[in-house]
């Protein structure tokens, strides 16, 4: 399982197993353990800053307080237009809001995109941009099966189609 | 083995083929070149472009075309009235070397620091990727003349093989209008896409009779393995607990054989069979106690594959062909009560 959960941060599973991975974490608390570790060992190999004691709670708290943006454009245009309105508010103000509406549209997303992951992927995006990608891009429709190595091996062997003595399956692995 | 594996395998096999096909094809070409520019009939033409492509010595290099990737190869094939021999070199990537004598072929695979020497079945290389026997052909398609264009630099007749159901893929073919050859091959789906394309970029016709090209380039500084040749015996299915029964039109078995898979403890039975054109495999084993398998239905590239399961037994059969036609040959298998 360690095994595993050190391959999902580092993205090398395949949509299938990624799947069985994150239902084992997802009811396994060793496993979420592990994937904090994990984090915690990577971002100090990174030297990465370290968060707060419940800076999950807290952040998650803070979102949900915060009002549902349908688009991050309307939450700027909002705060363009009270520029020129006010223009005492100072420019920090303004990308704080930018960073929120951005922050929300991300979490949504990632609401929508990966139901069991609720309570892991806003940690992984805080502790690190890239696994949130990776876990973002792996969490696409699953890919269809592919062709079993071992029996196209047969195939092209003893039925070779024209193409097949020179574009060869990704088994045969140049 | 060492590189002198190729030598033995040479001098085994020159006779066991029979050259007597190869004399015929060229009887037949000498016959064609009399009255093929006259003659329209695309068939004959089809015939004419067949033999040519392995009586005729030529070099050139084509490119071949799949959904995932593109390849060039340079090829050199020369017929001396008796034998064929050729050798095709990939230009990109890792240069991959195919050499055959008649049906027997051998690939020179660099991986890593080794080189792997392979064992195939040569049948329907480009260019000579019809039959010589066009008859099976004939019953399952239809052939329609189309234009004159240009391939390769040379003036081409395009010729249109259309299915006469759904139980198979669209070919294109262009013929060269002097040498008769099979400039360009390309394979269609249902929905038009293109499947595979293989044509050349450019051909000349060879006029030398020296063989001092056909040996592969042999790198010192690695190590040529044969590749693990899984145990194959051929097969009459005189003990079998099955029959095949009810094939799609236009298909019927050309090999059955039981054979080694790598990664499963048991022999599989392998039966392929063939429209004349368009090859399938089919795999016949017990499905193991507790195995879970989904019914698969599925197409990658040019090949579609179909996995289930029929009186206990794990029944995968794959090809480049529709995946109706895979379904329709699975259930041709029938159990034994």
């Amino acid at each position: 399982m360690t095994e595993q959960i050190s391959a999902l941060i580092d993205g090398a599973l395949d949509s299938e197993e990624l799947v069985q991975v994150l239902q084992t974490m997802y009811s396994n608390k060793q496993a979420t353990e592990a994937w904090h570790y994990y984090h915690l060992i990577g971002d100090a190999m990174r030297d990465t800053g370290t968060l707060s004691a419940g800076f999950k709670q807290d952040l998650m708290q803070q979102l949900e307080l915060e009002p549902t943006v349908l688009a991050p454009n309307a939450v700027q245009s909002k705060v363009e237009k009270s520029d020129h309105g006010k223009t005492a508010i100072p420019m920090p103000w303004s990308i704080a809001a930018s960073v929120a509406a951005i922050t929300v549209v991300a979490w949504m997303a990632l609401q929508v995109q990966t139901q069991p992951l609720e309570n892991v992927a806003p940690i992984a995006k805080v502790t690190n941009p890239n696994t949130n990608m990776v876990a973002l891009a792996n969490t696409k429709p699953a890919k269809a099966p592919e062709i079993p190595a071992e029996y196209l091996v047969a195939h092209q062997a003893f039925a070779p189609s024209a193409s097949s003595y020179y574009v060869q399956a990704v088994s045969y692995a140049e | 083995m060492q590189v002198k594996g190729w030598l033995t395998l040479q001098r085994l096999q020159i006779f066991r083929k029979s050259p007597f096909l190869m004399i015929l094809a060229y009887c037949f070409l000498v016959n064609f070149n009399a009255y093929a520019e006259s003659n329209d009939d695309p068939w004959t033409v089809l015939q004419k472009a067949a033999v040519a492509a392995r009586a005729l010595s030529y070099q050139g290099v084509f490119v071949c075309q799949t959904a995932q990737q593109s390849k060039s190869v340079q090829i050199t094939h020369h017929f001396d009235g008796k034998n064929e021999f050729a050798r095709n070199v990939l230009l990109d990537g890792s240069p991959r070397e195919v050499l055959s004598q008649g049906g027997d072929l051998v690939i020179y695979n660099p991986k890593n620091e080794k080189v792997v020497i392979e064992k195939r079945r040569g049948q329907n290389m480009f260019p000579a990727i019809l039959p010589i026997n066009l008859e099976d052909v004939k019953a399952s398609y239809t052939l329609r003349t189309g234009g004159i264009e240009r391939v390769a630099g040379r003036q081409a007749q395009m010729l249109m093989l259309e299915p006469k159901d759904g139980l198979r893929y669209r070919y294109k073919f262009w013929v060269d209008t002097e040498y008769g050859i099979l400039l360009k091959s390309v394979m269609l789906n249902q929905r038009d896409e293109l499947l595979e394309s293989i044509g050349f970029n450019q051909l000349s016709l060879l006029n030398t009779v020296a063989l001092d090209w056909f040996k592969p380039n042999i790198d010192r500084s690695k190590n040529y393995v044969m590749e693990q040749e899984p145990l194959v015996i051929a097969d009459n299915n005189e003990r079998a607990s099955w029959i095949v029964k009810g094939l799609p039109a236009g298909y019927h078995k050309v090999d059955q054989m039981t054979r080694m898979v790598q990664g499963k403890p048991y022999p599989i039975t392998h039966l392929i069979f063939s429209d004349g054109l368009a090859s399938v495999s089919l795999f016949i084993e017990p499905l193991l106690k507790g195995a879970k398998t989904n019914v698969t239905l599925n197409t990658s590239g040019n090949t579609s594959f179909y996995v289930n399961v029929n009186s206990g037994h794990l029944i995968t059969v794959m090809g480049e062909v529709p995946e109706a036609t895979l379904v329709q040959i699975a259930n041709a298998v029938v159990f034994r009560k």
